[in-house]
C-alpha cells in the first residue's frame, strides 16, 4: 500500500493506492469509518494507527469509493511541507566514504552515526525544478537516499523493534553544495538552501517493505547511471538509527530521517556536478522513482 | 515593548507589556479592539503582525488604557515561543574569546572562522523559565551551558542586504544552547549533542526591535549558582546580525518566527581548567541587557 499527496481542486489531498495507477482519497475511507477527514499527509500520519491502516487496506478492494486515475493527477512530494528540519545521517555507506576520502581527504569510517539536518519547510517534488545556485557554487551534488518516515512518537526505545514506530519509506535526494558544505565546518548550510530537499511522490507503507530494508537504490543524471547501491549496505541500519536518535531526541509522527547515500556522487565522475538542464532521477526498488529538473 | 506567552488554567495566552514590564495586556483582547481574530500562538502572531499593527499595539499600551495585569510575579511564563517553527539555526564559534577557549580545551590552534559556521538545534518544545532541564546523567556527564542572544525573524527574508537586515527582524530574546560535549565531539556534526530534549531554552520575553538600538550592543552574562561564568557584549560577535542574515538568506528563505542563536562568548564549562559541567540542582541565571534575566534549574 502506497500513500501520496496530490492537489485536487486546489486542495492538498492524501491518496492511497496499491498499484500507483488507480488511487482513492484517504478521506473517503475515513468517512466510511466515521472518522474526521485529514487536511494533509502529516495529519494523516499523526492520526493513523494499525487498526486504521488495516481498515483502509481491507476497504480498497471491497468498499465502493471514487476511483481516481493517477495519470490524471499532479502529485507533489509525499510530504510537501515537512514538520520540521529533516534529520540526515552522513557517511553511512562504506563505498561513499571511500570516494569522499579520495575527493576531499580525511573521511574516517564513523564509529557512531553522524547527524545533521536539512532546513526545509518545502520539499521539492517530482518533475519540479530546483536551482543549484550556480552563482555561488560550482559543486552541486546529488545523494539518493532512503527516507524513514516515523509513524508515532518515539522516545527511548532501548532496543525495542524500531519498525513498530516507523510509518513507511520514501525515496529522497539530499542535494548538496559541496564547496559551501566543506567551507563552513558543519554541513548544514550547504545542504539547506531552498529546494535542496527532494522527495518522491509515494510513501511505501512499511507493511509492503520487508524488514530489515534491503532495496536497490540508484540515481541517474540524464539517464546515465551514477549511483547504484543497496540499502542493506548501510553502516547503521534504520533499527540502529531510530534507537540511537530517540535515546535523547523524541521523534514525532511524520518526522523524516534520510539514511545516507551510496557511492557514485558527482565528485567521482568527470564533469559530474549538476548543471542547468540536467534531469536527476532517484530510484528505490519497490518504493518509487522520480525525476527533478536542475535549473 | 515586550511579548510573552503565559499559562493560565492550562491555556496558553499571549501578553504584551510596555518597556517597564509593569503594564501588561492580553494581546488577543487588545487586538480584538482592532477587529483582529485571536492568534493561535506566538508563531502565528509573528507571522500575522506588520509595522502597522505593531504601531497600533504600541500606541494602545502607551495610552491611558487600563492594564489587564500589573503584578508580573503572579504570571506563569512559558518560553516566549514554546513551539518553535522548525529547528533553531545556530552559529558556532562567533566570539573570539570562545574560539580561543575551545582551542585551549582541545589543544588545537584553529583560526577564527572566515565565514559563519551554522548548525541546527532540533526542538519541538522550548524549555522556559519555569522548566527543569535534564543533565541526562544516564548517558553523559558533560552537559554544558552557552548563553546566547536570539534574533527572531519578523517577515520572509531572502537575499537580504546587510543594511536592510533590521527590517526583517521581529525582536530579540535570551537563549540557552545546552550542549552535550562528549556527544558533540564524538559525532563530529553537532546536531545530536545540541538537540537533546529540553536543551533549547529561551526566556519569557521577546524584546521588540523598536526598543533595542541597532546595531545590537548589549551586555550578556551567565551565572551558575550565583557565580559569574560568562560575561561579554553582543558587539563582540565575529559575524554580526546583519552579516548573518545576509549570508543565510543568499540561499535559505527565513520565515517569520524563525530563530537564530548568535553564538556564545567565553566562559563555558568545557573551557574551564579543570573542566566543569552542569549537575542536578545547579541554577543558571542568563541575562541580556534590555531584554531579560531569568533562571533555569538543572535536574537529573
Amino acid at each position: 500500500m502506497y500513500f501520496a499527496s496530490a492537489v485536487i481542486n486546489g486542495e492538498e489531498t492524501v491518496i492511497v493506492s496499491t498499484d500507483k495507477s488507480k488511487a482513492y482519497k484517504v478521506n473517503d475511507f475515513l468517512s466510511v469509518c466515521k472518522i474526521n477527514p485529514v487536511c494533509n499527509m502529516k495529519e494523516f500520519i499523526n492520526m493513523q494507527n494499525d487498526t486504521i491502516i488495516e481498515k483502509i487496506k481491507s476497504m480498497i478492494n471491497t468498499e465502493y469509493v471514487e476511483e481516481i486515475d493517477v495519470k490524471q493527477l499532479t502529485l507533489t512530494a509525499a510530504i510537501p511541507k515537512p514538520l520540521r528540519n529533516v534529520f540526515c545521517v552522513g557517511k553511512n555507506y562504506k563505498d561513499h566514504i571511500n570516494e569522499m576520502n579520495k575527493a576531499f581527504g580525511s573521511y574516517d569510517l564513523p564509529k557512531k552515526p553522524m547527524y545533521f539536518t536539512k532546513a526545509s519547510l518545502s520539499a521539492t517534488g517530482p518533475n519540479q525544478k530546483v536551482s543549484v545556485y550556480s552563482e555561488m557554487s560550482q559543486k552541486a551534488d546529488y545523494e539518493a537516499e532512503l527516507i524513514i518516515i516515523m509513524g508515532k512518537q518515539t522516545h527511548k526505545l532501548n532496543g525495542k523493534n524500531a519498525e513498530d514506530y516507523i510509518f513507511g519509506y520514501a525515496c529522497g535526494n539530499d542535494l548538496s553544495l559541496r564547496d559551501i558544505q566543506n567551507e563552513r565546518g558543519q554541513v548544514f548550510y550547504g545542504k539547506s538552501f531552498d529546494g535542496l530537499f527532494a522527495m518522491g511522490a509515494w510513501i511505501a507503507h512499511k507493511s509492503i517493505i520487508k524488514y530489515p530494508v534491503e532495496l536497490n537504490i540508484r540515481s541517474y543524471v540524464n539517464d546515465s547511471l551514477r549511483q547504484n547501491g543497496n540499502t542493506g549496505d548501510m553502516i547503521f541500519d534504520p533499527h540502529y538509527i531510530v534507537n540511537d536518535l530517540s535515546c535523547a531526541i523524541t521523534l514525532m509522527p511524520a518526522d523524516m530521517i534520510m539514511t545516507g547515500s551510496p557511492a557514485g556522487s558527482a565528485c567521482n565522475h568527470a564533469n559530474g556536478f549538476l548543471t542547468s538542464g540536467d534531469r536527476l532521477k532517484t530510484y528505490i526498488e519497490n518504493i518509487d522513482e522520480f525525476t527533478i529538473i536542475i535549473e | 515593548m515586550y511579548f510573552a506567552t503565559i499559562f493560565e488554567q492550562d491555556e496558553e495566552k499571549l501578553i504584551v507589556a510596555d518597556k517597564t514590564k509593569t503594564k501588561i495586556f492580553y494581546l488577543d483582547k487588545l487586538c480584538a479592539d482592532f477587529g483582529i481574530q485571536p492568534f493561535f500562538d506566538m508563531v502565528d502572531f509573528i507571522n500575522e503582525q506588520d509595522d502597522e499593527l505593531i504601531k497600533k499595539i504600541s500606541d494602545e499600551i502607551n495610552s491611558d488604557r487600563k492594564p489587564d495585569i500589573t503584578d508580573i510575579s503572579q504570571l506563569n511564563f512559558a518560553a516566549a515561543i514554546p513551539y518553535p517553527l522548525r529547528n533553531v539555526i545556530c552559529l558556532g564559534k562567533n566570539y573570539k574569546d570562545h574560539v580561543a577557549e575551545v582551542n585551549a580545551a582541545f589543544g588545537s590552534n584553529k583560526p577564527d572562522p572566515k565565514a559563519p559556521i551554522y548548525f541546527s538545534k532540533a526542538a519541538m518544545y522550548a524549555s522556559g523559565p519555569n522548566d527543569e532541564i535534564s543533565v541526562y546523567s544516564e548517558v553523559t556527564s558533560q552537559v554544558d551551558y552557552e548563553v546566547e542572544l536570539i534574533a527572531i525573524i519578523g517577515k520572509p527574508a531572502l537575499n537580504v542586504a546587510k543594511d536592510e537586515a533590521e527590517d526583517y527582524i521581529f525582536g530579540y530574546a535570551v537563549g540557552h544552547d545546552f550542549s552535550v560535549r562528549d556527544i558533540q565531539s564524538e559525532r563530529k556534526q553537532w546536531l545530536f549533542g545540541k538537540s537533546f530534549d529540553g536543551h533549547f531554552a529561551m526566556g519569557a520575553w521577546i524584546a521588540h526591535k523598536s526598543i533595542i538600538p541597532f546595531p545590537v550592543e548589549l551586555e550578556i552574562s551567565l551565572k551558575v549558582n550565583g557565580e559569574i561564568r560568562q560575561q561579554s557584549n553582543t558587539k563582540n560577535m565575529i559575524f554580526d546580525i546583519p552579516t548573518t542574515i545576509s549570508d543565510l538568506t543568499r540561499g535559505m528563505t527565513l520565515y517569520p518566527a524563525d530563530m537564530i542563536m548568535t553564538g556564545t562568548p567565553s566562559g563555558v564549562g568545557m573551557g574551564r581548567n579543570p573542566q566543569e559541567f552542569l549537575k542536578p540542582g545547579d541554577v543558571l541565571t542568563a541575562s541580556i541587557e534590555g531584554i531579560e534575566t531569568f533562571d533555569v534549574t538543572m535536574c537529573d
